[in-house]
This record gives C-alpha cells, sequence and structure tokens, in this order.
C-alpha cells in the first residue's frame, strides 16, 4: 500500500464525497458563475455563496462576502499583499515565510524580514522592532510549512495594530487542521489554501478581507457586475474575482468544509503522530530534527540523516517503501537558514487527516531500514 | 399584490438576498437581469419578490447589510410593465 505523507503540499487523499461533489458539479455546473441570469449560471453562484457560509462559520467571519474565492492561498497572498500596500508603504514578513510571502514582498521592494530562531519560531517583540512609521502590513504565517511550528500570531497581529499597520496572516498550513478564529485573532487579511487541510480539490484557495479593510485590484477583469465601467468594481468579493471561476471545485470545498467540524482535534492528532515520530527519530543515530519539540506545532516534521542528501532518502521511501515525503527546502530557503538546514534543506513528512499512527509506524521503521542500509 | 424588484450590484447579492428571503419564509423570490429600462447597461441584477415580500426584503437588507440599489413596484400597462420606484 502506498503512504501519502505529504499534507504540508496538498491532501493528495480526499474524502469520497468532496471527490463526488466535484464530479457531479462538472457535470451540472460548468459554467460561468454570475454571468447571466440562467438557472446554471445561479446554480454556479448559489453553490460558491454556499461555500462562503462554510468557510464564514469555519473561521468565525461574520459576512461570507468579506470571502473571495482564489485558485490559491500564492495568489490570495499576493493579491493581499500587493492590494493592501500603497507606494511608499513598507511591509514586514519574517524568515518562517514561504516564498509566496516573502517574494510578493521583494517584488514590492521595501520590506524587513524578521529572523527566526533555530527552533522555528518568530519573536513577537522583533516584529514589533521591525515595524517603521511607514509599515502598512505586518505578514506572517500561522504554521510553518518546513517544521510546523505555530507562530504566535495574536500577538503579532496585536504589535501590528499598536503601529498602525494592518495584519495577514498566511493560513496556507492552518486552514482546516488548525482552530482558526477570524474574530477573535482581529487579522485584517487571511489567505487560506482550500486543497489543503480543508480537504478541498486543486485549485482551490481564498482570501478573507476584513470589512474595514480597502484592497487595491491587482488583476481586473470581467467580474459580472458593474460591467459597463471600465473600472474594477471596489467591493467584495467581486474586487477579486475576475476571470471564470473553477465552480465545480469551489463548491467541492464547501463539501469539504462541511466534513470538518472540530478542527482542533485534527490539530491534536496530527501533532500527537509528529512528536511520536520525532520521538522514534531521536532514538535513531546520526539523524537531526528541526524545529521545536513543544506542543506549539502541527504535524509536519523535518529532519535529516546526517551526510545524506535528502533527495536520496526521499527516493528511498518512495521506491522502496512507497512512502511519499518530500525533500528540499520546500519554498523557504529562509526558514531553512534559521533551523539549520539551510546548506541542504530537510525531508519532510507532513502528516495529514487520513494519517495514522500504522503510518507513523511505517515511516519511522522505513528511516531505520535506510539507516542501516546505508551504514 | 404587484411585485417588488430589489435592483442589486451583484449577482451574488442578488442570490444572498434571495436566500435569506426563503429562509425567512418568504418564498418566490427570482433572481433576473434588471430591466433594460432602469438599467445604464452592462451586467446588472435584480431580486424579484411577491408584493407581500416587500417588508421582509427591506428587514433582510437592513439586517445582513446586502445593499439594495433601488426598490421598484411591477405593474402591467399596455402589454408590457412598468417599475413605479419605492425607494
Amino acid at each position: 500500500m502506498m503512504r501519502y505523507l505529504d499534507n504540508a503540499a496538498t491532501s493528495a487523499q480526499k474524502p469520497l464525497s468532496v471527490i463526488a461533489k466535484m464530479w457531479k458539479e462538472t457535470l451540472l455546473t460548468s459554467v460561468n458563475a454570475g454571468r447571466g441570469a440562467h438557472r446554471k449560471s445561479l446554480r454556479a453562484v448559489n453553490g460558491i455563496n454556499k461555500t462562503a457560509e462554510s468557510l464564514a462559520r469555519l473561521f468565525n467571519i461574520a459576512d461570507p462576502s468579506r470571502i473571495a474565492f482564489l485558485p490559491n492561498a500564492t495568489y490570495a497572498l499576493n493579491l493581499g499583499m500587493l492590494g493592501a500596500l500603497s507606494p511608499g508603504d513598507h511591509v514586514v514578513v519574517t524568515a518562517m515565510d514561504h516564498n509566496s510571502v516573502l517574494r510578493p514582498a521583494a517584488l514590492w521592494g521595501n520590506y524587513t524580514i524578521v529572523p527566526a530562531g533555530p527552533d522555528g519560531f518568530v519573536d513577537p517583540g522583533q516584529v514589533e522592532k521591525a515595524i517603521l512609521p511607514e509599515t502598512a502590513l505586518v505578514v506572517c504565517t500561522h504554521a510553518s510549512n518546513v517544521c510546523g511550528t505555530v507562530q504566535d500570531v495574536k500577538k503579532i497581529c496585536e504589535a501590528a495594530h499598536e503601529c498602525g499597520a494592518l495584519f495577514m496572516l498566511d493560513a496556507a498550513q492552518s486552514a482546516g487542521c488548525m482552530e482558526l478564529d477570524a474574530e477573535d485573532l482581529g487579522a485584517d487579511l487571511i489567505a487560506f489554501s482550500g486543497h489543503k487541510g480543508l480537504l478541498g480539490p486543486l485549485g482551490t484557495g481564498g482570501l478573507y478581507a476584513a470589512p474595514d479593510v480597502e484592497l487595491r485590484p491587482v488583476i481586473t477583469g470581467g467580474t459580472g457586475s458593474l460591467s459597463e465601467s471600465l473600472y474594477q468594481p471596489d467591493f467584495m468579493p467581486d474586487i477579486l474575482h475576475s476571470g471564470t471561476m473553477n465552480t465545480p471545485a469551489v463548491m467541492a470545498l464547501g463539501t469539504a468544509a462541511e466534513i470538518i467540524e472540530n478542527p482542533e482535534e485534527i490539530f491534536v492528532r496530527e501533532r500527537a503522530l509528529a512528536k511520536d515520530f520525532e520521538a522514534d527519530l531521536k532514538n535513531m543515530d546520526g539523524v537531526i530534527v528541526y524545529g521545536t519539540d513543544g506542543d506549539n506545532r502541527n504535524g509536519t516534521v523535518s529532519f535529516n540523516v546526517d551526510g545524506t542528501d535528502p533527495a536520496v532518502l526521499e527516493e528511498y521511501l518512495d521506491r522502496q517503501h512507497r512512502i511519499i515525503v518530500r525533500a528540499g527546502y520546500h519554498c523557504a530557503p529562509l526558514a531553512h537558514k534559521a533551523l539549520g538546514s539551510g546548506k541542504t534543506g530537510s525531508v519532510r513528512v507532513s502528516f495529514g487527516y487520513f494519517s495514522t499512527d500504522s503510518d507513523r509506524m511505517a515511516v519511522s521503521d522505513a528511516v531505520y531500514d535506510f539507516l542501516n542500509a546505508h551504514r | 399584490m404587484a411585485d417588488i424588484l430589489a435592483q442589486v450590484g451583484a449577482i451574488t447579492t442578488a442570490n444572498r438576498i434571495s436566500r435569506e428571503l426563503e429562509k425567512s419564509g418568504c418564498l418566490g423570490a427570482r433572481v433576473v437581469h434588471t430591466p433594460a429600462v432602469l438599467s445604464s447597461g452592462g451586467c446588472s441584477y435584480s431580486v424579484i419578490v411577491p408584493g407581500e415580500c416587500l417588508a421582509p426584503l427591506i428587514k433582510v437588507s437592513s439586517e445582513t447589510g446586502f445593499k439594495i440599489k433601488k426598490i421598484y413596484r411591477e405593474r402591467a400597462e399596455g402589454g408590457g410593465s412598468v417599475y413605479d420606484e419605492i425607494s
């Protein structure tokens, strides 16, 4: 049997009801939502609105119309960051961020990267120090896609607000598999992927913008609204909904969101698997585990076998044991630098919704076999 | 009682209003293109509700924040429809 442990990239295993919904709506609703008042268009709009309402319930968002659907979290981060910034503005990001945050910041040009410790945490006090009078936005990942550390985003959000800046949360790794309460957190912008912890189809993600947040459009085009104007509508979600949406996928994301009743329970279960796996690794000679061993982490583990190219171990686990993991930099080079794996990257095992203790034991045994075979 | 037409800014809003009305027991709401005589062209959508749903319509709009641009009462005249602005 194959064991899929690359859930930080995407949850390749989907609930059957999500697959069925995607199939059904591909047959029935492969139409352009909100472009026309014919029955299929209205069915599509209704389905998309239902998905927004399901996600609003899950994230404790009062107004579902503040959620826009986009192809993935990368699009959401780009549209949120570049849409919230005005000429002269400065943005603060962190070393634990993914390239989908770092690259828009670099593209913007006026930015500061807050360092992280070798345990994979960002100190909110350091974030506060990095905020300048012209800082308009602070962006931080909720959970690291490299080693799973969960940042103190509430404190970072408070620091941003105290200095008059907006706070944007990168929830790519946390949406659906961790408690995420938009109201309690007070984030101004939340970017999320639909195809990871939320168990939706590939090509789904979105951006939440709090009611008082005004975005500038980055991508413009047909929205099915105010079509007589040459200018993009200024209201959510239309300001972000240019072009044809993947209607069946967004509707299936709604089905997935309804399955997830208690994200905290999922978080605790995935974290337990990660901690047990880490304990197994730490009993093996020559294995280096990166990041925290505390409780502020999710189900993602990064490690290396001393002197071994991570890609070799990835290939070994796949070819010899049919276990899917991921080697490399995971598009977060600065996180690796902070953790001490900057030269090689690491092997990442990321447990997900369908992972079991049998998977954990299998991957531990397989790493152990690798050590025996290569020593 | 004559139907009521509520003109809104986007089809998303139209859909949400019609669903909220349904939840409140006001059945028969329909999302349509805004009639050409009321629209300056382009994509504009409206919700048509039975006349008795006027009060629930206004209530839904104020409670949810879904913006209604204008409300009209529809009546038949000379084989066509005429829209009298209410608010």
